[in-house]
């Protein structure tokens, strides 16, 4: 053996030999390879803004501790995020390493992020420690293409005080509504978002009474479903949530979802099925009139004797464009790992910051009794929500025929003919299709 | 070096930027128009399809004609609308004063606002639970009180174009003070002499050596509203339903929402044949030669 090669040998195991013990033992914890391999290694990560990802990228110098990766995270509000995914996709030039992006985008961009199966069965990952649908919501063609590390189960926020029994069904929803209408005229009974100026938002209350009704979006050749009979009646119970039992805010027509979660927080409307992480916002003074005595939240009530929710989800995913696949993978690990998700919604100061985040995906966080005791038990009612959860159609069509649906539905809310409107969109959708060559 | 190749040399540096900023593309959006060109699939743009993506538009695309319906209405009515405004403004202007000034002043402050800026604002004032124009239209018009606007196709195409008349009206007026101050005086006072009425005086003398700015400013207007975005994006995003959305917007959608770009291509460019006409005449208009004395 060389002098220099044994000098170097005996330098190596000393350095091994002084590291701190802990932080080897959270190597192996989050599964990252050992010995640094990618020290020096610059990771650019496209981000959406979030409080959830602000506690996220304030913990990264532990990260960087460990692998000696930096990370230079860049933060995107969602109304701009999908034009930039786009971007990256189409200049493909591995400006991003790692991109964040709505799991109904993923289908679209899917060309050019990277399958991670076989790294994690490598590194022992599982998909099973989310909820089926957060984990359905990141795959694509029965393959992963990164980890739902922002995702969301519907719930129904109500104001305790006025509404002594929250509502089971719908049914309940209208009877309470014509209740609140003689105790308190001043209110609206129900926030609802009709309004197709979003991201397909007048959907995601429209599918629970779909897919309770037996109903579906596609038929197995994707041909449109949702003119079946019962999918009508679905649809026609829905919009008659406005039209004809009116115990929708009058405003609902031109609610988008942020509107209704407003009129909620003002105090203008007593009841709104809407996304788990708005509940931060109902209690906050500084959004809201409300205090968290005033605000309850139950599951989603049910239809025809059926509760089935809508999930989505943000995944994290490796762009194949990057030239540093592995340094991002390690990251992803890193970052999805079960006890930064726990320590997320309990820690309220992160780095000198203040940071109110519920927002989990691990079954262990949304189990967690810590957890659920730091927010008022969320967790635990979003678990239940997400029991009988689905996620829209992965296709790459989605957006398309997603907005085709979207139309139809605010037309039909404004007073137009159910049956007419959704036999046209389904007309549309076919042409789509068609000429995306997924209908033959 | 000589004169002659220097004047080249000075110039190219511009020229270049007009290409690599405007004329490439163009270029290279005309090619994309006769591709499959989707974003969604990989080896961008795919598949040849000649004028597939034009003949597609106008014959298989419901959406496509709804938005060139929406964009010639929309057009019509805003040029129409900010004509007969600036041109009243102007009139009313035109004579001076001590005011003139702070209001020509005060006039270009909406010109001055970008349009996705009048789109927010807009959409806050029209909010329907606390809009100020949603309150003060329903105390004015009690039939419209319990109207949400931006929900009703017919009322939300009424607010883009509010919103629209709003911005344009200031910088039209000004043009027009322009081109009245270059209208003969002594023919009008020669009107006025021969008993005209303040109609007639307009009518006959005003306006027809008026008609070349008039014409310039609604060949401009017009080339605008044709192109209109920014506050259809922020005010409607094209709804309710799809009763808002115009060309720009539609294009806009199709290619950055649902990644088909050779489509959108094929549709920007049966958009520049209006502008092409429009512009055309812009030009023989604001590029005339004088006739000879």
């Amino acid at each position: 053996m060389h002098r220099r090669t044994f000098l170097t040998t005996v330098s190596a195991a000393a350095m091994v030999a002084a590291a701190p013990k802990l932080a080897l033992a959270q190597e192996l914890a989050y599964g990252l390879t050992p010995g640094r391999p990618f020290e020096g290694t610059t990771i650019n990560v496209l981000s959406v803004v979030t409080p959830q990802f602000d506690g996220l990228r304030l913990r990264d110098q532990e990260f960087t501790d460990l692998t000696g990766i930096n990370v230079e995270w860049t933060f995107i509000p969602f109304g701009s995020l999908q034009e930039r995914v786009n971007a990256e996709g189409i200049a493909a030039n591995g400006a991003f390493d790692v991109v964040n992006y709505l799991d109904s985008w993923g289908p679209p961009n899917a060309h050019w992020l990277t399958r991670i199966d076989d790294l994690m069965a490598r590194d022992g990952i599982s998909m099973d420690r989310y909820p089926p649908a957060f984990a359905r919501s990141a795959q694509f063609e029965g393959e992963t293409l990164g980890f739902p590390l922002r995702a969301h189960a519907q719930l129904m926020f109500y104001r305790k005080d006025l509404i002594e029994t929250p509502p089971a069904t719908w049914d309940d929803v209208v009877r309470i509504g014509g209740e609140l209408a003689e105790s308190h005229p001043d209110i609206a009974p129900l926030a609802l978002y009709y309004n197709n100026d979003g991201n397909r938002q007048n959907l995601f209350i429209w599918i629970n009474f779909l897919w309770a009704a037996g109903g579906a979006i596609f038929n197995d050749d994707f041909t449109a479903a949702w003119t079946s009979d019962e999918a009508i009646a679905a649809t026609e119970a829905y919009i008659g949530l406005h039209t004809e039992a009116g115990v929708t805010n009058p405003n609902s027509l031109a609610f988008v979802e942020q509107d209704a979660r407003q009129s909620f927080m003002q105090g203008n409307s007593a009841m709104i099925p809407v996304w788990w992480w708005a509940y931060s916002g109902f209690i906050n003074p500084e959004s809201s009139t409300l205090t968290a005595d005033q605000v309850g939240f139950v599951g989603m009530p049910s239809y025809e004797g059926t509760t089935a929710t809508y999930a989505i989800s943000m995944p994290f995913s490796i762009s194949t464009y990057s030239a540093n696949q592995e340094a991002a993978w390690e990251f992803l690990k890193w970052l999805s790992n079960p006890d930064m998700d726990r320590a997320n919604a309990i820690e309220r100061d992160v780095g000198g910051e203040s940071i109110v985040n519920n927002v989990v995906t691990h079954v262990s966080s949304l189990t967690d009794p810590d957890v659920n005791a730091a927010n008022a038990g969320i967790q635990a009612a979003a678990y239940d929500s997400l029991a009988n959860s689905d996620i829209m159609p992965q296709i790459p069509e989605w957006p398309e025929v997603g907005d085709i649906l979207s139309a139809a539905i605010a037309e039909a809310a404004a007073g137009g003919n159910v049956r007419e409107l959704m036999m046209a969109a389904a007309e549309q959708s076919d042409r789509v299709l068609r000429r995306a060559g997924r209908i033959e | 070096m000589r004169d002659q190749t220097l004047k080249y040399l000075l110039v190219l540096p511009a020229v270049l930027v007009v290409f690599a900023t405007a004329v490439w593309p163009l270029i290279e959006s005309l090619r994309f128009s006769f591709y499959q060109g989707r974003t969604d699939r990989g080896d961008f743009p795919q598949n040849w399809l000649g004028f597939e993506n034009y003949t597609w538009a106008f014959l298989y695309e419901p959406p496509f004609w709804n938005s060139v319906y929406v964009t010639a209405l929309y057009t019509v009515v805003t040029v129409v609308l900010t004509t007969l405004f600036a041109l009243g403004l102007a009139m009313l202007l035109a004579p001076g004063g001590k005011l003139r000034s702070g209001v020509q002043t005060l006039l270009i402050l909406p010109f001055a606002m970008s349009p996705a800026l009048i789109g927010v604002s807009f959409r806050f004032m029209f909010n329907p639970e606390f809009g100020l124009f949603d309150a003060f239209f329903g105390v004015v018009f009690p039939p419209l009180a319990d109207v949400s606007w931006l929900a009703n196709p017919d009322l939300a195409f009424a607010v883009i174009v509010m919103a629209d008349v709003w911005g344009w009206i200031p910088f039209l007026t000004l043009v027009l003070i322009g081109g009245l101050a270059s209208v003969p005086q002594d023919t009008i006072e020669a009107a006025q002499v021969d008993g005209a009425s303040g109609w007639r005086v307009f009518k006959d003398v005003t306006l027809p050596q008026l008609l070349p700015v008039l014409a310039v400013v609604i060949i401009l207007k017009a080339i605008f509203s044709l192109k209109t975005f920014d506050q259809v994006f922020m005010l409607t995003n094209g709804g309710p339903g799809t009763a808002t959305q115009t060309l720009s917007h539609y294009i806009y959608i199709t290619s950055t929402r649902y990644g088909q770009v050779g489509y959108a291509a094929s549709v920007a460019w049966l958009m520049v044949i209006p502008m092409m006409v429009l512009t055309y005449f812009y030009a023989k208009f604001v590029f005339k030669k004088d006739d000879a004395p």
